[in-house]
């Protein structure tokens, strides 16, 4: 299972009281639906409840706040006390807030409706939104968490994200997050040191396919700046991110990050030994074709020395060899130029069969734009 | 379309919730609708039951008065 989808299915597992193993059924299922199915029904489940809490709320209005805390922790319950919390004035529920203690007020925050507490989360201040993620943290929240992420004062944000130092939580907490335009914004904030102790993490908790998923929606100084803090791992954990990629179709996630490296650590990554495995380097190109990433892809063939280029050619021309016309129709033409302008001369009579038996249209309007680049004299002379 | 189907959308499920479980095969529709339908049950008992908690809590004089603040 694709691991947004395990995360979103662990989302809605939670909020329907459920096994996760009990919704598996809806693995695939497009994941934006999920989420906006998932929204609707906890809209629903509050909307069931609002009048109550809103009687209660009216109660808890005219006795002091002391009091309330007190009714809160004693009768009422978690569970309760975050729909109360929703219908009181931010003013009110800050004040009842601070009477609380942490770990109420932690439990409370795991049951707030998400589109109900946004105002008061976001008024919350930020001494109390990191006592309450330090609680949060301690307990494995991080689904809890990632909502706070989405909702809270920047200042919140970065008093919370200092005092993580558990790579497994950060990795965690940007998985769960809703939106993950904030992904960026999350990452930002942590040093250089907590960045690394998410890879490392990654590696000792098995949650490469998080940190290859949540890769692609980074910006790209930060794809870079992770990337090349991934360049450093290791041929080792290099290795196993590879499999990684090939077991769960992150090719293009891979390929972006590797783009997004600076040239050195491109070079040691696309010649990896482990990239020459016929079935990785069909896995990779099979990939590409399904997704039309072929421009991530060509950007790097270049980088491949002889021995890395062969698989690769082999996939082109044997395995796959219809693959060869969609890169011509789809790719970007100087991507295609670097390709053929690297291939080696012994290279070039299977590539010009296949161009020929399978590519014949594409490659002649291939030609037509590019008829005087040098990159194709080659493959053209071998072809005539 | 089945019981708890049927039962949802009397309840009010949003229109495109209900498509979404709609879309599914019968039987994944069915089972889907079931496990919203039991949440909304334990989550209906949860809130009485703290309701029903609090009400207890109060002094007996203003029982009535707080009772019919509560519950209408």
């Amino acid at each position: 299972m694709h691991i947004e989808t395990q995360a979103e299915l662990l989302k809605l597992s939670r909020l329907l009281e459920a096994e996760e193993s009990d919704l598996a059924f809806l693995d695939g299922q497009n994941l934006d639906q999920l989420a906006a199915f998932r929204s609707a029904v906890s809209g629903f489940f509050y909307e069931q409840h609002q009048d109550s809490y809103q009687r209660l709320a009216g109660i808890s209005k005219l006795v002091p706040t002391g009091a309330s805390a007190k009714l809160a922790t004693t009768v009422l319950g978690s569970v309760l006390a975050a729909g109360i919390a929703s219908e009181l004035p931010a003013e009110r529920a800050i004040k009842l807030a601070d009477k609380l203690p942490d770990d109420f007020l932690a439990k409370l925050c795991i049951h707030l409706e998400p589109s109900h507490s946004r105002d008061l989360l976001a008024a919350m201040p930020d001494q109390v939104v990191a006592r309450v993620a330090k609680t949060l943290l301690a307990m494995g929240e991080h689904i809890t968490l990632a909502r706070f992420v989405a909702v809270i004062q920047p200042s919140a944000l970065k008093a919370v994200t200092a005092t993580v130092a558990d790579g497994e939580a950060m990795v965690k907490i940007a998985l769960y997050l809703e939106d993950k335009t904030k992904l960026d914004t999350l990452l930002g904030l942590l040093s250089e040191d907590q960045q690394r102790a998410t890879l490392k993490a990654a590696t000792d908790r098995e949650l490469w396919p998080a940190v290859l998923s949540l890769n692609g929606h980074l910006n790209t100084e930060l794809r870079g700046r992770m990337g090349n803090l991934v360049a450093e791992q290791g041929e080792a954990v290099l290795s196993h991110i590879i499999e990684v990629a090939s077991e769960q179709r992150l090719w293009t996630n891979l390929l972006q990050a590797v783009n997004a490296m600076d040239n050195q650590h491109q070079q040691m990554v696309v010649n990896l030994a482990k990239l020459r495995e016929a079935d990785i380097m069909d896995s990779l190109i099979g990939t590409v074709a399904e997704e039309n990433s072929w421009d991530e892809l060509l950007t790097l063939l270049p980088l491949l020395d002889q021995a890395h280029l062969s698989p690769a050619v082999d996939v082109l021309t044997e395995r796959r060899p219809d693959s060869l016309d969609q890169a011509l129709s789809q790719a970007h033409d100087s991507h295609l130029l670097g390709l053929f302008g690297h291939l080696p001369d012994d290279e070039l009579p299977r590539v010009a069969r296949v161009v020929k038996d399978k590519a014949a249209a594409s490659w002649q309007a291939f030609v037509e734009r590019n008829g005087d680049a040098h990159e194709i004299a080659a493959l053209k002379a071998q072809l005539a | 379309m089945s019981d708890s189907i049927s039962t949802l959308k009397n309840k009010g499920l949003p229109a495109e919730a209900l498509a979404f479980i709609e879309s599914l095969p019968a039987d994944q529709a069915s089972k889907l609708a079931e496990t919203v339908l039991a949440a909304l049950e334990t989550k209906d008992t949860r809130v009485e039951k703290a309701m029903n908690n609090a009400l207890n809590v109060v002094p007996g004089p203003f029982r009535r008065p707080v009772k019919k603040m509560l519950f209408g």
